[in-house]
């Protein structure tokens, strides 16, 4: 018994040892050497991020990680990470990418790096058909959910008329489990997840933009070389059209050109 | 190299003083709606009817082998199919009275088991009705000695109640978890956040304590 | 891409399940081992040991699991330890289950009678003779039925480990609540997989319990006060 507890204590400790000391110089060339990139993903999130029938990570983000991992010569690993872990995950050097539907803010970017823009999507009011939601000014006195901390939640927080009751969610499985179940009278969520969702149930329909939401990937802060490669690897693939496909695939629709910095 | 940086987390002081507050009465709210489905819970573990004891029983296993955070999005996202629909709190409330009825089921069965048989049949002998029986002889004193296992499901309940941010209900979690979504500094949110938890859980430790000084003067006869 | 609700997911869910059982056989054997130093420390003579462990314990047992989760979570992140979700989740409920167990075997050495000790140090056994010899093996009779029954509270507080992103058992519904948009359905699933592997548990805590409690009243004695503890806490 204790010669075993002796192994595993120095078991533990060696494991949290090992697991520290590899921290890294260049992030870039540290993902190229240890051949395998830690890529946060919702996957309760689709058409962005979600769990295909063969209960495999698949979406819109996850195929995107899957083409720079490709492009990187590396492994993939994906890492369900809820809308609101996002930013610590990568801070705490959970993750070297998250490609998460993730908007870029300018309050963002002081805490994190954003490339170029991957998908430009418009952030939309989604609600039941009954529901007379012409303009934000109707949401007063009803129930609208979000995710919390995420654009959608920022967006409206910022624009919503006194009066609207918003119900933050931990992450849009939960968000729009809410909807389902008529928990809230609307949600505020990106366009390409309120075209799934009024496809999957009719008597959901999207009234109104609420604003628009230009997507990149997140990485930490002062990874330069990182950052560059990344944006030259988005660029290659809008060149090749793969970024368009894909865009095809998931949203129904490719946008017509990237804003890029 | 990472670095601490409250400012932006403690100039929000009042979200978190409001958060606070909807804590306590979240938890007092379903501690005592939890009582009074404990306390009968417990006379149907002990109820002569056996099918009031089968679903008494039952009741009890379920939500003692089953997370509450399940229980609360089985409440709040499940029941609505059924065609209950609750909001936020109203759904945190009964979630939260449910997981606390069943455990101070147990306590109030452990407390009442406690009480010697010959005091009820004296009790009866001098004439007490079955209700005065339970009332004086078996309940009060079975309370007294369940007293402090009382307390600290409380306390537990108020812990707990964290679980019910996910569901959007605006307790003191939920606002770290806004807040960190605001300053992005995730650490200092929860740090605070778990400051304040002990604070709350030393002040109502204390608070019990003394009431429980004061009611319970007389040495616990059911011991 | 929308799926209805079948023996496929329900698979998906039990393999989940098995991440659970992992996770909460991780979390009892680091606070197990945790946990005994901190009841050695509890029960030592030397009050700044005794007081930091008093203290651990009352900071750990005074705030939520989810806060508790939330914190060892990022903060072994900023530590600079870059670690899998398995391992910072298995720290955050190591801490937690230290602490409690910690507490129930504490109750458990206690229980065991000033006589045994006083008995003991009369046949001239010193601290770690009389500890190994007569109080320990005495006191683990005592421990076993409550510790059964915090390995359950372990299993269904894994739960919340779904919150900081962990797929299992509830993060897996959630996905799979998501992907069919049968929220009740799956989450009755979830809830009736936690039922089976809790109160298997549950059960055999309770029949430990009453063998214990069958062997005369010195071991009921023993048993009484972590069984209350472990009530309480539950």
């Amino acid at each position: 018994m204790r010669t075993f507890l002796k192994a595993a204590v120095l078991g533990l400790g060696l494991a949290i040892v090992s697991a520290g000391v590899a921290s890294a110089q260049n992030l870039l060339d540290d993902i190229i050497k240890r051949g395998v990139i830690n890529v946060g993903v919702s996957l309760g999130t689709p058409p962005y991020g979600l769990t295909n029938s063969s209960m495999e990570p698949d979406g819109y983000d996850v195929e995107l990680a899957k083409l720079i991992a490709r492009d990187l010569g590396v492994k993939i690993n994906i890492v369900d990470t809820v809308a609101s872990n996002r930013i610590p995950n990568l801070t705490s050097n959970k993750l070297d990418l998250v490609i998460s539907s993730f908007s870029i803010t300018p309050e963002r970017a002081k805490a994190i790096a954003f490339t170029n823009t991957v998908y430009v999507d418009q952030q939309v009011l989604l609600a039941p058909k009954d529901n007379k939601f012409a303009s934000l000014a109707d949401l007063k006195g009803k129930k609208i959910g979000v995710t919390r901390s995420t654009t959608n939640d920022i967006a409206l927080t910022k624009r919503a008329v006194e009066g609207t009751a918003i119900q933050r969610y931990d992450d849009d499985a939960s968000t729009s489990q809410a909807l389902l179940a008529g928990q809230v009278d609307g949600i505020v969520t990106s366009g390409g997840l309120a075209q799934v969702f009024s496809q999957k149930s009719p008597n959901l329909e999207t009234k109104f933009p609420v604003a628009s939401a230009p997507m990149g990937l997140g990485i930490r802060r002062g990874e330069h070389d990182f950052l560059h490669w990344l944006n030259t690897d988005i660029f290659m693939l809008w060149t090749t059209g793969e970024i368009q496909a894909l865009q095809k695939k998931w949203m129904g629709a490719a946008n017509p050109e990237l804003p890029r910095f | 190299m990472f670095y601490f940086d409250f400012a932006g987390t403690l100039s929000r002081w009042d979200v978190f003083a409001h958060a606070a507050a909807f804590t306590v009465g979240l938890s007092i709210a379903s501690t005592l709606l939890g009582l009074l489905i404990g306390v009968a819970g417990a006379a149907a573990r002990l109820s002569r009817f056996r099918a009031a004891r089968a679903v008494a029983f039952f009741y009890v296993e379920l939500i003692r082998n089953t997370p509450f955070l399940v229980q609360a999005y089985v409440v709040y996202f499940g029941f609505p199919s059924l065609g209950l629909r609750l909001n936020a709190i109203t759904a945190a409330v009964i979630a939260l009275s449910l997981y606390a009825g069943a455990y101070v089921t147990e306590i109030v069965r452990a407390g009442i088991e406690s009480i010697d048989k010959g005091q009820v049949e004296a009790a009866r002998a001098l004439g007490l009705s079955p209700t005065q029986t339970f009332r004086h002889v078996v309940l009060k004193p079975a309370l007294a000695s369940v007293y402090p296992a009382l307390t600290s499901q409380f306390i537990l309940i108020m812990l707990a109640s964290s679980v019910v941010s996910t569901i959007s209900v605006p307790e003191l979690t939920g606002a770290a978890n806004d807040i960190q979504g605001l300053t992005f500094r995730s650490l200092e949110a929860f740090l605070v956040v778990a400051a304040l938890y002990l604070v709350l859980t030393a002040a109502f430790k204390g608070v019990f304590s003394a009431i429980g000084h004061n009611a319970f003067t007389f040495k616990n006869a059911a011991r | 891409m929308f799926q209805t609700f079948s023996w496929h997911h329900v698979g998906f869910l039990a393999q989940a399940g098995l991440w659970t059982l992992l996770l909460s056989t991780v979390a009892l054997f680091g606070g197990a081992i945790f946990g005994a130093l901190l009841m050695l420390a509890r029960i030592s003579i030397f009050p700044a040991l005794r007081g930091a462990a008093a203290a651990y314990i009352y900071v750990v047992q005074g705030i939520p699991l989810l806060v508790l989760l939330f914190i060892a979570y990022f903060g072994v992140a900023f530590a600079g330890f870059d670690v899998p979700p398995l391992v910072s989740a298995g720290v955050a409920f190591t801490l937690y289950a230290a602490a409690f167990l910690g507490e129930i075997w504490r109750g458990s050495i206690e229980s065991v009678g000033k006589g045994q000790w006083e008995g003991a140090a009369a046949l001239g056994l010193d601290w770690p003779g009389t500890m190994r010899h007569v109080v320990v093996p005495q006191a683990i009779r005592a421990a076993i039925p409550p510790t059964v029954g915090f390995f359950v509270q372990l299993v269904k507080n894994t739960a919340l480990s779904s919150v900081i992103g962990f797929v299992e058992l509830t993060r897996a519904g959630q996905i799979v609540a998501n992907a069919t948009f049968q929220p009740l359905s799956v989450y009755l699933t979830v809830g009736a997989m936690y039922f089976v592997i809790c109160s298997c548990l549950s059960y055999l805590s309770r029949r430990l319990d009453e063998r214990m409690r069958g062997q005369g009243t010195r071991a009921k004695a023993a048993t009484a006060q972590p069984a209350a503890l472990a009530a309480a806490i539950q």
